[in-house]
């Protein structure tokens, strides 16, 4: 049995206590060992935070990526498996490939019900490091750890590779995270897949997986989660105060939504019941999970099988998609999510009746991307790259040039499929190698790199015609939302060091604007005017647009440190007139306390996060290796893969976002926005960094990491000559 | 893993041969349908009148139509019967134990939580309760629930081994001077409550009370 036996004191019954460990694997050595949560907790929550603790104290700056000793580390953190709802996310963290121009010390992850699973064994982290030297697969069935080969399972697809190996280890409640073919080239847009649909995508930590030759991690526990406050004694309040406030989320608006769930007419058409699910209601608590539809309005909405939810999901959000007859032997079910469409926006254009392709198609493609493990949002970039070098720009030589034109161009175009052109490119990147500097080596670096060797990097930078709809952060990720039509998310896109978006700002907004109240809800929230006011664009800075960027920063952290799910927290809306639709921004504080018997207010809680945002901050700085975050001045790229040349700081964005207006459909209707106004950017930076407690460039100052009870990290910024002043 | 617990006999190989049948039968498709066909085979055999004392009072049954798979249900049994913990594995209602291709989540969507049936009484039926040797699994005799008293269980697995749907656990969580690696567990409805059906976000699960009359809740 996983976890620790104890004597229950109420019963007088022996129990079982789990989770409280962290897994140390050594791949290199083969050597695997535990170690007590409690030396990281309460001060880093859990998660996010432990993960990023053992970054700061045991990966420095000079280790690369795909070198034995980065660290790849899966987390749960202390709500995750518990009945807190969405409590089934997986924290990703290690050194990103990806990232742009430096490789830094990044975050992502996935749901499913892997980190929950995870918990049972009795784990909090699996922290993997070295390289072994034959494919393999790490085992973990509660205290029984294994590193076993994978020679026949190696060279498989992602959803194959499940299958062998739960079928190898006999237990079919067994739950994986695998890497597929893409993945195992060490591409730095691999992604790593549980399930068929649970994609921790961004940061290529799929190739980290592939460099350490792990194919997958399986995980099954038997154990439980001990809960401070016994379920039967929170049991009401969670059912009628928390439950109902949380029945929220995900921006629809029951009624009046803007997103067509909320409505009278959405019907699960791929379902041979043909379900018609109707208007969910907000008092409706058994119909919650019926009422997100990742396929709405897509062309795949007519094989929408029925809802998929992780573990402990109140909104089951995913969409379970059942397409029969694809061609190329795609497996014809699986999960997908929005985002998961992205191989197929030609445009940046949400308007989907415009989409060229069938639906066929985005579903194949989806498949496709997530059996060989590779980032669907990428794949997006690198089509439309190839298509705007198609179109005679770039520098490419001959031979690139011929690789180019070797893609079937003449269905890339075809309403009917697009099929083959996807189906010919994924494949090509399987088989790529990133070491190399034909065309697919260098799509397998992300499109910044590739961009960057082909020579269209600075025309990307300073802006090329919308319609090829290339999309990314200044850090190189792949990144949707629009800096330009709010400057929350312009500011986010500068400061964070991931894919920079969180759902915060469009569930609020979609909702105000549902209830035709824009800005109000907001400010009775925060009591600031004007975060989200009607008229908005990019340039609408002001103290409380700053303020929101810092919250939604430091709940972003929370989130993956509790493990939470960005589309269900924070609690903002409310269905209830009654609230006046406001939410309760506490509950987080409260089911952590309810469950850890770690009683804090929502204001500690935070700070706690908030400490975690720094340390990420001083991580951020440490592998950029400069203090000069707001970067004004160049900065000289040193990352893996790099052609080199000077590019532009931390804290920053394309100077497109400065120069062009923004023209989009979103939901049928036009829009445009200004371009964004620098000299204000630079001002509002100073303003989030003076409410951050850094420096004139961003960097954390001394009193400030002491605040927050990390000395060791202002001791050792200083020692390199990175604090700030 | 404890030894004592019980182990599945589900091979991935039945269950994949299970798949091709089911396959074969155009049974995927009718199990997606609304209404669970397992309700309609169990209600059409009925005469309510002469036979309703042989029913328990209800049915937990898990529409594979809607179900998401979040395995709240899970959570929330499992919290019902020990409140400290989330275990699911001691949960009654047990999510996608018997899966159709054998993998969690993968290539078919009928997934589903499996609950205890209630049989009805008629010859080695319950089996459950016919099997136990020392008559902690009983028949209630105000309410009609099938229902295991943990207090008098010796924790021999006899309940576990002859359900056919493999419903019973003996539950490590709920271990006793004379189970002491756990007595066994199974549905008890709750008592006319279920917590699971409350709690399920997706309506997927229904309380089936055609002989409510038998309870008084
Ligand atoms: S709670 Fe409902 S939707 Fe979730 S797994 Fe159980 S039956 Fe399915
Ligand atoms: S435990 Fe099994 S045998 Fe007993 S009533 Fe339930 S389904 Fe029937
Ligand atoms: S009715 Fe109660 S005991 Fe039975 S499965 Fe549901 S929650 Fe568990």
């Amino acid at each position: 049995m996983g976890g620790i036996k104890e004597t229950c004191k109420k019963h007088g019954k022996e129990s079982l206590r789990v989770g409280g460990k962290i897994l140390r694997v050594d791949l290199t050595s083969g050597s695997i060992h535990y170690e007590k949560t409690g030396k990281y907790v309460p001060r880093f929550i859990g998660g996010l935070g432990i993960g990023l603790k053992i970054m700061w104290d045991e990966a420095g700056p000079k280790v690369k990526p795909y070198d034995p000793e980065n660290f790849l580390m899966f987390a749960a953190g202390p709500l995750t498996g518990t009945w807190a709802p969405s409590a089934g996310r997986t924290t990703v963290i290690s050194k990103s490939p990806v990232t742009y121009p430096v490789n830094h010390i990044t975050h992502g992850s996935f749901g499913g019900h892997f980190g929950a699973e995870l918990k049972m064994a009795g784990y909090d982290l699996i922290v993997i490091r070295g390289k072994a030297r034959d494919p393999v697969y790490l085992s973990v069935k509660d205290e029984k750890v294994y590193i076993r080969k994978a020679l026949n399972i190696w060279g498989t697809d992602s959803f194959q590779a499940q299958k062998l190996i739960i079928e190898r280890e006999g237990d079919l409640q067994a739950k994986c995270a695998v890497i597929g073919q893409v993945g195992e080239r060490c591409s730095f847009i691999a992604s790593i897949i549980s399930e068929t649909g649970h994609a921790n995508g961004q940061y290529g930590f799929g190739g980290v997986m592939g460099s350490k030759n792990l194919k997958g991690i399986v995980v099954r526990g038997t154990g439980s989660v001990r809960i401070s406050v016994p379920y039967d004694k929170i049991q009401d309040v969670y059912q009628n105060q928390w439950k109902p406030l949380l029945n929220h989320g995900g921006s629809v608006v029951p009624g009046k939504g803007t997103w067509k769930a909320g409505s009278s007419d959405i019907c699960w058409e791929g379902n041979p019941g043909r379900p018609v699910i109707g208007e969910v209601k907000a008092q409706e608590m058994n119909r919650t999970g019926l009422r997100c539809n990742a396929s709405f309005e897509m062309p795949t909405s007519r094989y929408h099988v029925k809802n998929d939810g992780c573990f402990g999901c109140v909104f089951n959000c995913f969409s379970y998609v059942r397409m029969e007859g694809l061609p190329y032997n795609i497996p014809p079910g699986g999960q997908m999510m929005c985002q998961q469409f992205g191989s197929y926006f030609a445009q940046h254009s949400w308007d989907f009746k415009k989409l060229r392709v069938s639906g066929q198609a985005v579903f194949a493609g989806k498949q496709l991307a997530d059996m060989y493990s590779v980032n669907s949002v990428e794949m997006r970039n690198i089509r439309n790259l190839l298509v705007y070098l198609k179109n005679g720009h770039g520098k490419l030589t001959s031979l690139q040039r011929k690789e180019l034109d070797s893609l079937p161009w003449e269905t890339e175009k075809t309403e009917e499929n697009g099929l083959p052109f996807i189906w010919d490119l994924t494949n090509k990147l399987a088989r790529a190698d990133y070491r190399e500097e034909n065309l697919w080596g260098l799509l397998s670096r992300g499109v910044v790199r590739a961009a960057c060797s082909l020579g269209v990097y600075e025309d990307i930078y300073n802006g090329i015609d919308p319609k090829y709809g290339l999309v990314f952060t200044n850090n190189g990720i792949a990144a949707h939302f629009a800096p330009r039509v709010s400057p929350v998310i312009a500011l986010l896109w500068m400061m964070e060091n991931r894919d920079p978006n969180r759902h915060d700002l469009s569930n609020i907004s979609d909702c105000e604007r549902a209830l035709n109240r824009r800005g109000e809800i907001t400010e009775k929230l925060f009591k600031y005017k004007g975060i989200t006011g009607p008229g908005e664009t990019g340039n609408h800075l002001n103290p409380g647009t700053i303020f929101f960027t810092k919250w939604i920063l430091t709940r972003g952290i929370l989130k993956n440190s509790l493990t939470l799910c960005d589309w269900v927290f924070p609690n903002y809306l409310s269905p209830f007139k009654e609230r006046d639709y406001c939410g309760d921004l506490s509950l987080e504080s409260k089911i952590y306390s309810a469950v850890t018997g770690h009683q804090v207010e929502m204001e500690e809680l935070d700070r706690l996060a908030e400490g975690i945002w720094h340390l990420q901050r001083a991580l951020t700085i440490r592998d950029w290796q400069t203090r000069d975050m707001r970067g004004a001045k160049g900065y000289r790229a040193g990352g893996m893969g790099d052609p080199g040349g000077d590019f532009r700081g931390h804290d920053n964005l394309a100077a497109l976002y400065f120069k062009h207006p923004a023209r989009f459909y979103w939901a049928g209707r036009k829009y445009r926005f200004p371009p964004l106004d620098r000299q204000k950017y630079e001002e509002a930076k100073t303003m989030l960094y003076r409410q951050m407690g850094w420096d004139h460039n961003g960097a954390p100052t001394r009193k400030t990491l002491e605040s927050f009870n990390l000395k060791e990290v202002a001791d050792e910024l200083e020692l390199s000559g990175l604090s700030g002043d | 893993m404890n030894e004592s617990l019980p182990q599945r006999n589900n091979t991935c190989s039945q269950l994949l041969d299970r798949r091709a049948f089911l396959k074969s039968s155009g049974l995927v498709a009718v199990c997606l349908g609304v209404f669970p066909v397992n309700v309609l085979a169990i209600a059409s055999g009925i005469d309510k009148k002469t036979d309703q004392q042989k029913y328990a009072p209800g049915i937990v049954l898990g529409n594979p139509g809607l179900c998401g798979g979040c395995r709240r249900c899970e959570i929330v049994c499992s919290a019902a019967k020990h409140p400290e913990e989330i275990r699911p594995e001691s949960s009654l209602i047990k999510f996608d134990r018997k899966r159709f291709d054998g993998l969690f989540k993968l290539f078919s969507p009928l997934w589903h939580p499996d609950t205890c049936r209630q049989c009805k009484e008629d010859g080695d039926s319950p089996w459950c309760v016919n099997s136990c040797p020392t008559g902690a699994c009983h028949i209630d005799s105000k309410t009609g629930i099938r229902i295991i008293n943990q207090e008098t269980c010796i924790g021999c697995g006899s309940c576990v081994e002859e359900c056919p749907y493999q419903m019973p656990l003996l539950d490590i969580l709920a271990s006793t001077p004379l189970a002491p690696d756990g007595a066994a567990a199974k549905c008890d409805l709750c008592h006319g409550r279920p917590a699971c059906v409350s709690e399920c976000p997706s309506s997927a699960l229904k309380f089936y009370t055609p002989w409510v009359s038998k309870i008084n809740i």
